[in-house]
This record gives C-alpha cells, sequence and structure tokens, in this order.
C-alpha cells in the first residue's frame, strides 16, 4: 500500500504544481522542493529498517563494524548531497548546488579520514 | 752319502716320536661365532640413536613444531612407532591437520564475507547514481574501494608474515636435518659424498632462506602495493610495473630453484658411486686381509651399518614429514584465499558494474597464487633435498 500512497502524493502534487505554475510560479517552486523532501523522507523511513536488518546480520557475523558504519555514512551522505543539488538545480541555482557538492565531498572526506590513513599505515608497513 | 742318509733317519724319528701336545677348546671357535648372532639388533639400534644424538634431533623438530603452533602432532610417538614397526598412523595425522585448517578457514572466510558485503553496498551505490558521472558519488566509491583495499592489504599482510615464518622454520628444519643425516651418511664411510654434500645442501637452504624473504617477498609486496595504487584513479597507470615485479619475483624463484636442484643431483651422483666403491672395497680387505677376526669385523660393521640405516631412514621420514606438515597448513591458508578470491571476482564482475573492483581482487588473487607456487616449490625442493641424502645412505652402503 506504501507504492499507492507515494504515486497517490506524487500525482496530486504534481497536479497541484502544474495548476500553481500558470498563477504562482514561486509558491509553485516552493511546493515542488515540499513534494521532494517528502518523497525522500518517506524513503528514509523505509531505508531505516534495511539498514537495521544489515545491521544485525554483521553483528550475528561477528566482523569488525567500524568500517562499515563508515561506507553507510559516507553512502547516506552522498545521496543526500546529491539530492539537495538536484533541488539547487531544479530551483535554478547553480552556484548553490556546486557549493553543496562541494562541502559534502569535505564532510565525506573527514568522516572517511581513519579510513584513508589505515590504508596508508597498512601500504607502508607492507613495504 | 752316509752323512746324508743318516739325517734323513734322524729327521723321520723325530717327526713320528715328536709329541706335540695342543691345549684348546673346540668349541672356542663356535662360541665367539655365537656371540656375534647373539648381539642384539635392538642393542645395536640403542647405541646407533645414542651416538648420532637421535634424541636431541626429535627433540630439536619437535620445538619447530611448537613454533609453527603444531602441538597435536606428537613427533616422539611417530619415531617410536616407526623404528619399532615401520609404520606411521596416516589416519591419526590427517585428521590433526585437517582441524589445524579449519580454524584457519574460518577466518579467511571472514574477511571475504566483508569483501563482498562492501561489495554489494558499492555496487548498490552506483546503481543508484541519480545523474551520470556524480563526483559525489565517485568519492563514496572511492571512499569503498579504500576499504576493501584496507581489509584486503591486511589479510594480505598477514598471510605475508605466515609465509615468511614458514620458508624460516623450513629452512631452520632443513639445518636441524641434513647435519644429522650427513652424520649418519659418514658414519656409514660415505666420506667424499658427505663433504660435498654437507655445505652444498646447508648452503641451498640457507640461501633459499635468503632469497625467498629479502628478494622475492619484498617484490611481490612492491608489486600489491603498487596494484592498489594503480587501481585509486584511472589516471594513474603503473599496472605493467607491478606485474613487472611479481613477474620478476618469480623468474627468480624460478632459476635459483632449478640452478639448486641441478648442482644436487650432479654432485650426488657422482660422489656417492665414488664412496660406493670405496666402502666395498675397505669392506672386501678388512673382511679378506685382515686375518682371523677379519670376518668377524666385516659381519658386525653390517649390522652397525644396517641399524645406522634404520636409523637414518626413521629420521630422514620424520623429517619429511615435518617439512610436509609445517608446509602443508599454510599451503591450504593460501589455497583457500585463492580460490575464494577468484570465486569472488567472479561473482562480483557481473553486480558490479565498476570493472576496476573485479579486476583487483583478481589480481590478488595472482599474487596469492604467485605465493602458493613459491611455498609448495621450496617445500619440494627440500623433501627432494632430504631424499637424496637418505637415497645416498641406501645407495653407498648397498
Amino acid at each position: 500500500m506504501d507504492v499507492l500512497k507515494i504515486l497517490g502524493f506524487a500525482i496530486i502534487s504534481v497536479i497541484l504544481i502544474v495548476v500553481l505554475k500558470e498563477q504562482k510560479k514561486e509558491i509553485a517552486l516552493i511546493m515542488t522542493i515540499f513534494a521532494c523532501v517528502i518523497l525522500m523522507l518517506f524513503a528514509m523511513t523505509k531505508m531505516e529498517s534495511v539498514i537495521g536488518v544489515i545491521e544485525s546480520l554483521i553483528n550475528k557475523s561477528g566482523i569488525n563494524k567500524d568500517f562499515f558504519l563508515i561506507i553507510l555514512k559516507v553512502t547516506g551522505i552522498a545521496y543526500l548531497i546529491e539530492f539537495g543539488k538536484n533541488i539547487c538545480i531544479d530551483a535554478g541555482q547553480k552556484a548553490i548546488a556546486t557549493k553543496l557538492e562541494m562541502a559534502g565531498k569535505v564532510i565525506i572526506l573527514t568522516i572517511s579520514l581513519p579510513v584513508i590513513s589505515a590504508l596508508v599505515n597498512v601500504i607502508s608497513g607492507l613495504i | 752319502m752316509k752323512k746324508r742318509k743318516f739325517l734323513v733317519i734322524i729327521f723321520i724319528i723325530f717327526t713320528i716320536f715328536s709329541n706335540v701336545i695342543c691345549y684348546g677348546n673346540e668349541n672356542n671357535n663356535t662360541e665367539s661365532n655365537n656371540q656375534n648372532e647373539n648381539l642384539d639388533i635392538n642393542d645395536v639400534n640403542e647405541k646407533v640413536k645414542e651416538n648420532a644424538n637421535f634424541d636431541e634431533y626429535i627433540k630439536a623438530i619437535d620445538d619447530e613444531l611448537k613454533k609453527n603452533n603444531i602441538d597435536d602432532i606428537d613427533i616422539y610417538d611417530m619415531s617410536n612407532s616407526l623404528l619399532e614397526d615401520g609404520s606411521i598412523d596416516f589416519n591419526n595425522l590427517f585428521f590433526k591437520i585437517l582441524g589445524l585448517f579449519s580454524k584457519e578457514f574460518k577466518n579467511v572466510i571472514n574477511s571475504a564475507v566483508i569483501i563482498f558485503i562492501i561489495v554489494l553496498v558499492m555496487s548498490v551505490l552506483s546503481s543508484f547514481e541519480l545523474e551520470k558521472g556524480s563526483q559525489i558519488l565517485n568519492i563514496a566509491n572511492l571512499v569503498c574501494f579504500f576499504t576493501l583495499a584496507t581489509i584486503i592489504i591486511k589479510s594480505f599482510i598477514e598471510i605475508i608474515g605466515v609465509f615468511k615464518n614458514t620458508i624460516t622454520s623450513l629452512t631452520t628444519l632443513m639445518q636441524i636435518v641434513s647435519p644429522f643425516l650427513m652424520a649418519i651418511l659418514i658414519s656409514t664411510g660415505a666420506i667424499s659424498t658427505t663433504g660435498i654434500i654437507k655445505p652444498l645442501v646447508l648452503f641451498i637452504a640457507s640461501a633459499v632462506g635468503f632469497i625467498i624473504n629479502y628478494i622475492v617477498v619484498p617484490f611481490i609486496s612492491i608489486s600489491a602495493a603498487l596494484k592498489i595504487i594503480n587501481n585509486f584513479s584511472d589516471n594513474i597507470k603503473i599496472g605493467k610495473m607491478s606485474s613487472l615485479f611479481s613477474s620478476s619475483a618469480l623468474w627468480i624463484v624460478s632459476i635459483s630453484f632449478t640452478i639448486f636442484l641441478g648442482i644436487l643431483s650432479l654432485e650426488t651422483t657422482i660422489s656417492s658411486s665414488v664412496d660406493s666403491l670405496a666402502v666395498k672395497t675397505m669392506q672386501n680387505a678388512v673382511s679378506n686381509f685382515v686375518p682371523v677376526v677379519g670376518k668377524f669385523f666385516s659381519d658386525s660393521f653390517e649390522t652397525v651399518v644396517g641399524a645406522t640405516k634404520v636409523i637414518s631412514n626413521v629420521s630422514g621420514v620424520i623429517g619429511i614429514i615435518t617439512i610436509v606438515t609445517i608446509a602443508i597448513i599454510p599451503v591450504l591458508k593460501i589455497l583457500c584465499v585463492y580460490i575464494l578470491y577468484q570465486i569472488l571476482s567472479a561473482i562480483i564482475e557481473p553486480i558490479c558494474n565498476n570493472k576496476t573492483l573485479s579486476n583487483f581482487i583478481s589480481d590478488f588473487a595472482g599474487l596469492y597464487k604467485l605465493l602458493l607456487g613459491i611455498l609448495i616449490g621450496v617445500s619440494i625442493l627440500f623433501v627432494i633435498s632430504s631424499g637424496i641424502i637418505l637415497n645416498l645412505v641406501s645407495s653407498v652402503v648397498k
């Protein structure tokens, strides 16, 4: 039934936005962003259970989950930043989009620092 | 004439009437023969064992096994059963090795599972690509690759450590086994063989250890590091450099093995026939030219040499079994990793559209194959050289 909910929400918001676009462009844009965010939030609530399952699997298998957490974080940040960037581009704000992407890259870098330093340590230990 | 006749008569009288009394025991001769036969073979065995320091030899081998965390195999028991009834409980040995192997297998599977999960996440990441060539997703992919590389390199370093340890202990083992066999060989009279072979085998054992630990292993490590750097980005192209290092490692190993085996087999063939001749001549000379006791001496010589042969065969077999036991666990472990990586790269290719990933893993599988080949080669080289020495003992004294 979730699919129907999303589908209905998307279609109704598209119709509303198309109708609104003729009268008030700014409000139509705000509506678009709002609809996108709600769809994304819906997807995220669903994602939570998936990640929960994966985490419980990892706990069961007894694997060290530090690296795995970093990968999950990086993946999530990449999606969110990509999403935000697309919204910015839709609104015609390319400058903000590139800055957002830049900021996202830096954040990913800071999160993945332990991985990078571990890799460098390991490689230098090899030689 | 008269004088001559007289002398002849006197001579005849003397020979007829002279009483020669001989005091002696008729049984004397047979008794000494019995003594020779009664010489218990077990006593001779014990004496030869004592002379050759057999117990210390077994203890040294046992220490080497303990160093490699192989506590389950009782080498004392094995040597006793070999000496007494000439058989080994291969079934028992096999199951003990299997038990040791299963411990290692668990670790290997664990790291393979982690790699697989990360690759799954990566493939999900790249399949959701919102926009073609999105930079942020590329960076996320790179981070995933870093993680993967860290895990792969960590297991690689662990295996390289095990590999180095195994080579070192195989070398040490060779330096324990060959002098012992040489000492036995020299006690059978093979002097020129021992003179040539002893330095040769010791040199080969330490040279192989040195070449592998200080030349080949660094080459393979450099090759692995270059492989990782090569996959960081498409702009860095040092794949050929990495394969140059790995193939030169392979060449060094195969050339040195060929040279060593060639020299060893050539030298043994010539010198052992010389020795065989010398020992036989000595034996014949002793039995024919030394009066009265020569025959007994020669017989007891044979008994002692027979006992020596038994001891040398047992110690050689134990040495070979230990070499194989120490080598087989790393060999199985590396084989396991190799097969798993091949399977992983085969699975990854369809699910992940990132082509470098499956290439990277199959490259590492190639490195493991190289390690596997070298380890098997070294253990076969050592087994063959101890086998050659063992053969010498039997060929010198027939």
